[in-house]
């Protein structure tokens, strides 16, 4: 090491310290939406030549089996595979196994740390659906995106995401590119405000008007 | 004289409304809607006509109405050009007619009627020509036009919002509302949308009994079922691909909106099915003055009758050629009215409503037709003449009333608008003489009055059902019920040429101001094709796209053509159906959503800094960093400065990145680069070129190998995702046997550029793994390590021309990264530097910029690869479109450097010229690409393509810059360190 031993913190596109909770972006009765900080993010990608069933032999000996059907995810609630298309999905969760983490892949797998180039949203509550039908036009419904269901889209005018539907009622992981986290957390922001009555804009998070802030 | 009766309608007396229209004051009642006020009112002027200043009256109800075109409110808020019949009325409106002044009632261009004969359509084609058009223009265009634009910025909020169902139906008359039951009942998500806030149609003005109680029923199981979503005050404006409707909804319309609530929302829908239950549009009779103020079409008195109360006028004549008018004339003379006459244009009618109207009271007069109004502001009396089975009116027969209204019915048109948006083939109609759906091309399917279908309710509601429950069970659209209709006589326009008049006053597109003359006259100049006819006159261009006018206007030109209305056509139909705010098509996407921008990992830490924030390919990054005082030039030149003196820093993470792996990684980018790539050793890197397919320059990077198996593409930042998309084309489309992997990496890593003399002793500051010696870290490679435990990779490149470390961590470090640069910096005398900076450095070393000096005609040849290229043995995306004969010629525009005589640097763009020059027109030479004030020469520094540049190496030329022609040298373009020692430091 040099002259300057440097200690190094991670932060997450909406300012979060690792280790340090999420921030909450909007938060009244119905609706809630925080961010995730630091989520950790693999891309997982198999060569034509070895096709998907390499990658699922590889995933599966890791502890992660993969999806067998576009756009749906597989494993649980702190880890997770993801479909993203035929050839590569995404391996995204708290828990990472450590055989993901640590263990290279074998020739014509590819497995690379895309953790830092997200940046996470949680959307919960009756109203979720109604918010992102503001912004994308996946057809939210119980029969077309049931749990466990996942799809890259755009969103509103602000790029590319990646939403999951995770298991439970009404609870959604919105994945979108770390630099754009701050303005797409604001945009959210603006459309609680918009589709709630009631609820005011604080900064770029909303909050039910009168209502202390968590 | 008060036009509302003591009782009846569906507005709510209670509430009395006060409003301003054209200076005045008048009152209505909540419910109404403006033209229903104002005809309350006894208002009979409302307008004047685009051309010719004609006072016109409210004609329709809805949103064909194509005379009571309104300017509402003032300032901010003002909205122009909205109908009357649209707008409902609400507590201290304020609107006034457009297109006169001071007032409808009295416009100072009124007497520009009188000159139509001189200005048929078209003849500004013919006239106001010598000596130049720009004369007349602004004499032109200032007594043209309808409303004002707002100047002020719009306060209001839009919203938008995605939806998806299994049936959309459009329209919530009965048709609709049977179809949505059916639906819904099968158990279908259905959508249900109606423009009015009462659903209900034409069953609002059913005066009571089955009808109204089928309505109520209906209603009620509507909002019964959970899976139905009724919107109404919705208008669905835009039928598109893939069964994608748009629709606008009024969220708001009593007044200025209040606490930034949404005003309008527009509806993105996606249905599995869609059925159009739009109804019909009436059509108006064309003959001489049938734009009188008080001439109004038959369904629209109705409508004026049954839900706000108000009638048309006390003494009204009916014209008619279908039996729909009957039912009409009989109600007003229930609700105490005078009716004149019915006078029908057919020889033959319904013998029971001809009977029921008889018993009344009502003279029914067949075989006769309305050859003229009487009355400038308000109708006077009506003119009747017999005419012909063709529609000539007979010499002698004429006939006079009083009257003080004149109601119109020349038939019924299917609002067949969306249907073809979808891309519906049409038919012409013999029997119903109007054009109907024929041809579906979506999964959609039309009921009701839309299909053509103006049968007895019970037919209708029956077909309605059995749509729905077809869309609901995702049938297709079964072959469309054939229903036998009376035969109905088409009178396109009454003709009164035997009566020695002209056709000049018998307006067919009342919004447009368009005659029948004039659409005869369209034909005699040989425009044939109904496309051509339109632009021609302007027929069905205005913002009730023709409602009222197209299908009579088919049949004018068709007589005028001698064909059948079914071989003329209609003109192509596009969205939207009914105006949309420019406010709802953008939504959110307005202030900081419009062009949102991605933010560095330091942003916070920029803005501390004072950094002046941009837009650069949409990240927004610091231009430069302004001290007190300072001036843009003054920042620069002092950040430049610190670069070649001591150390600079900056934010670089945009620049593009992806990683490149696989067996056939270093193949691929082989073929993909002017450069040799499969020569590049792990742990180094080179600088590459790209071309297009078309040999023009697309883009250059940095490319590093990180193994043998993988390398890391650098891109010009903001472009990573289209170069990504174009490896994967490339990828899945040309070169399958490639095996390689694409994966774009840009914001996995942030980068931290540091440039300068002192660049080296502040990284080993810093503290990391890796042995940063000029030996050991020679410039062009690449090492990687880790920084207290967080991975690292620094590539020694220049941009800059100083010694220089791209330092890149992982993007959510990047923070950290900076804030520890700067700290390990700060001895050494470190600042950090904006974009604005960094061209400047490298405009002053010679650096290329793809982009800036490169455009869509650079060949790589241009700027200096020809001997990179002619070395490579290997094919590679591009080489043989660089070698087409274009590419060959010896006066291609070269990259060079110009030495500038004098201290002010040139325009970017400023053209050079030879000694010879003496004024314009001279071919141009080239032009300025990059030019600076060079802080560190203290001199102008310029780049430019000029034509054999190269070969003219120390040549003399003059550039022209705004006026002001300036000498110049052409020189290598590397004025500064062009031995490239400090780079190798």
């Amino acid at each position: 090491m040099g002259e300057g031993s440097v200690v190094f913190k991670a932060r997450s596109a909406l300012g979060t310290y690792e280790g340090a909770v999420g921030r909450s972006v909007v938060y009244v009765p119905g609706l809630h939406v925080t961010e995730e900080p630091l989520l950790p993010v693999y891309s997982l990608r198999v060569s034509r030549k070895l096709g998907a069933v390499a990658a699922q032999a590889f995933a599966t000996a890791c502890g992660v089996p993969l999806p067998r059907q576009p756009n749906t995810c597989a494993g649980t609630a702190e880890f997770a595979s993801a479909w993203v298309e035929p050839l590569a999905w995404l391996l995204l969760g708290r828990k990472v196994p450590i055989a993901v983490a640590e263990v290279a892949p074998p020739p014509g797998i590819y497995l690379t740390e895309l953790g830092a180039r997200f940046c996470s949203l949680q959307l919960s509550g009756v109203r979720a659906p109604r918010l992102l039908a503001a912004a994308m036009s996946l057809d939210l419904a119980d029969g077309s995106f049931a749990a466990g269901s996942c799809a890259r889209t755009r969103l509103a005018a602000l790029g590319g995401a990646f939403l999951q539907r995770l298991t439970g009622d009404t609870d959604y992981r919105l994945l979108v590119d770390v630099g754009l986290g701050p303005i797409v957390a604001e945009w959210l922001a603006d459309a609680a405000a918009l589709l709630i009555p009631g609820t005011i804009k604080h900064r770029d998070a909303v909050f039910p008007d009168g209502g202390s802030l968590p | 004289m008060s036009h509302r009766l003591p009782k009846g309608g569906r507005i709510d007396r209670n509430r009395p409304l006060d409003f301003v229209y054209d200076g005045k004051r008048y009152s209505g009642f909540a419910g109404d809607t403006l033209a229903s006020a104002l005809l309350a009112n006894g208002v009979a002027t409302v307008g004047r006509s685009f051309k010719y200043h004609r006072p016109r009256g409210v004609m329709a109800a809805g949103c064909e109405e194509p005379n009571a075109i309104v300017q509402l409110e003032r300032g901010a808020r003002t909205e122009p050009n909205l109908k009357a019949t649209q707008v409902p009325l609400y507590q201290g409106l304020y609107a006034q007619a457009v297109n006169c002044w001071p007032n409808a009632r009295w416009d100072v261009l009124g007497f520009l009627q009188w000159f139509k004969p001189v200005m048929p359509a078209g003849f500004y084609y013919k006239t106001f020509m010598q000596p130049s058009w720009h004369w007349y223009e602004r004499a032109i265009r200032a007594a043209a036009g309808l409303g004002t634009s707002p100047l002020e910025a719009d306060p209001d909020r839009y919203d938008q919002c995605h939806a998806s169902c299994d049936v959309l139906v459009v329209g919530a008359g009965p048709a609709g509302l049977a179809a949505a039951l059916a639906a819904g009942r099968a158990g279908a998500r259905v959508i249900l949308l109606d423009d009015k806030e009462e659903i209900g149609g034409s069953l609002l003005y059913e005066p009571g009994g089955e009808a109204t109680a089928w309505l109520a029923r209906a209603a009620a199981d509507l909002r019964s079922l959970p899976n139905v979503a009724l919107q109404t005050r919705t208008t669905a404006f835009g039928y598109y691909d893939h069964n994608h409707v748009q629709a606008l909804q009024q969220l708001h319309q009593d007044g200025p909106v209040k606490d930034r609530a949404p005003r309008q929302r527009l509806l993105k829908i996606r249905a599995a099915e869609v059925v159009l239950a739009t109804g019909a549009i009436e059509r108006p009779l064309v003959f001489p003055n049938n734009d009188r103020p008080g001439v109004m079409l038959v369904d629209a008195a109705r409508h004026y009758l049954h839900r706000y109360a108000v009638v048309p006028g006390r003494r009204i004549v009916v014209a008619t050629t279908h039996d729909s008018a009957y039912q009409a004339a009989i109600e007003l003379r229930q609700a105490g009215v005078t009716i004149e006459a019915v006078v029908d244009g057919r020889a033959v009618a319904e013998a029971s409503v001809v009977q029921q109207a008889r018993s009344l009271g009502i003279p029914v007069i067949l075989g006769v037709a309305p050859t003229d109004v009487f009355g400038a502001h308000g109708v006077t009396g009506v003119e009747i003449h017999a005419i012909t089975p063709d529609g000539s009116a007979v010499q002698g027969s004429g006939r006079h009333f009083t009257a003080d209204s004149l109601l119109m019915c020349g038939g019924w048109n299917p609002a067949v608008h969306l249907f073809s948006q979808s891309g519906g083939g049409l038919r012409y109609d013999e029997a119903a003489l109007s054009f109907v759906p024929s041809r579906s091309v979506q999964r959609e399917r039309s009921v009701g009055a839309a299909a053509g279908d103006f049968g007895d309710l019970k037919t209708v509601l029956a077909q309605a059902e059995a749509a729905g429950g077809a869309a609901a069970a995702a049938r297709p659209p079964g072959a469309a019920a054939t229903t036998t209709r009376p035969a109905l006589k088409p009178l396109w326009e009454v003709d009164v040429s035997p009566l020695g008049r002209s056709t000049i006053k018998s307006w067919c597109d009342y919004l447009s101001d368009v005659t029948s003359s004039d659409l005869k006259l369209a034909v005699r100049e040989n425009f044939r094709s109904v496309e051509h006819v339109k632009r021609y006159t302007t027929n069905g261009m205005a913002a009730d796209q023709g409602k009222t006018s197209n299908v009579n206007a088919i049949g004018i030109v068709g007589r005028a053509l001698n064909v059948p209305p079914g071989e003329v056509g209609t003109t192509k139909f596009r969205p939207p159906f009914d105006p949309v705010s420019f406010g709802a098509i953008a939504g959110r996407n307005v202030g900081v959503f419009y062009q949102p921008c991605r933010r560095l990992p330091t942003h916070d830490r920029q803005l501390e800094l004072g950094a002046v924030m941009e837009d650069f390919g949409r990240w927004l990054r610091p231009a430069y960093y302004p001290k007190a005082g300072e001036r843009e030039h003054e920042a620069i030149a002092r950040e430049v400065c610190s670069a070649r003196t001591a150390v600079s820093l900056m934010d670089a993470s945009p620049l593009g990145k992806i990683l490149v792996q696989g067996p056939d990684a270093a193949d691929f980018l082989h073929r993909m680069y002017v450069n040799n790539i499969r020569s590049l050793k792990p742990g180094f890197c080179r600088y590459g070129l790209m071309l297009g397919e078309d040999g023009i320059v697309l883009d250059d990077g940095i490319v590093s190998r990180l193994d043998e198996r993988t390398f890391l593409v650098g891109t010009t930042s903001g472009k990573a995702e289209r170069i990504a998309e174009w490896f994967e084309e490339w990828l899945q489309c040309e070169w399958v046997e490639l095996d390689v992997i694409v994966e774009p990496v840009t914001t996995q890593w942030a980068t931290m550029t540091l440039a300068g003399p002192k660049a080296r002793e502040v990284l080993q500051r810093l503290g990391t793994s890796i042995d940063l010696s000029a030996t050991a870290f020679p410039h062009m490679a690449l090492r990687s390590g880790l920084l207290d435990e967080v991975p690292v990779r620094i590539v020694r490149v220049s941009f800059s021309g100083e010694l220089s470390y791209e330092i890149s961590v992982p993007f959510n470090y990047g923070l950290a990264l900076w804030d520890a640069l700067l700290a390990a910096g700060t001895e050494s005398g470190i600042a950090p530097i904006g974009v604005e900076t960094l061209m400047t450095l490298r405009i002053e070393k010679g650096f290329l910029h793809v982009g800036s000096d490169t455009d869509g005609m650079t060949l790589p040849q241009d700027i200096g690869f020809s001997e990179i290229m002619n070395k490579k043995p290997d094919d590679f995306v591009g080489r043989r479109s660089a070698h087409c004969p274009e590419g060959k010629r010896a006066d291609r525009r070269q990259l060079v450097g110009l030495e500038i005589e004098g201290g002010t640097a040139l325009k970017v763009g400023a053209h050079i010229v030879g000694n010879d020059y003496s004024r314009p027109p001279y071919r141009s030479q080239g032009w300025v690409t990059s030019s600076i004030f060079s802080p560190t020469l203290h001199r102008p520094v310029a780049m430019a393509m000029v034509q054999s540049g190269r070969e003219r190496m120390g040549q003399q030329v003059r550039v022209f810059d705004g006026g002001t022609l300036i000498t110049a040298t052409i020189i290598n373009p590397t004025v500064y360190d062009p031995s490239g020692e400090r780079i190798h430091g």
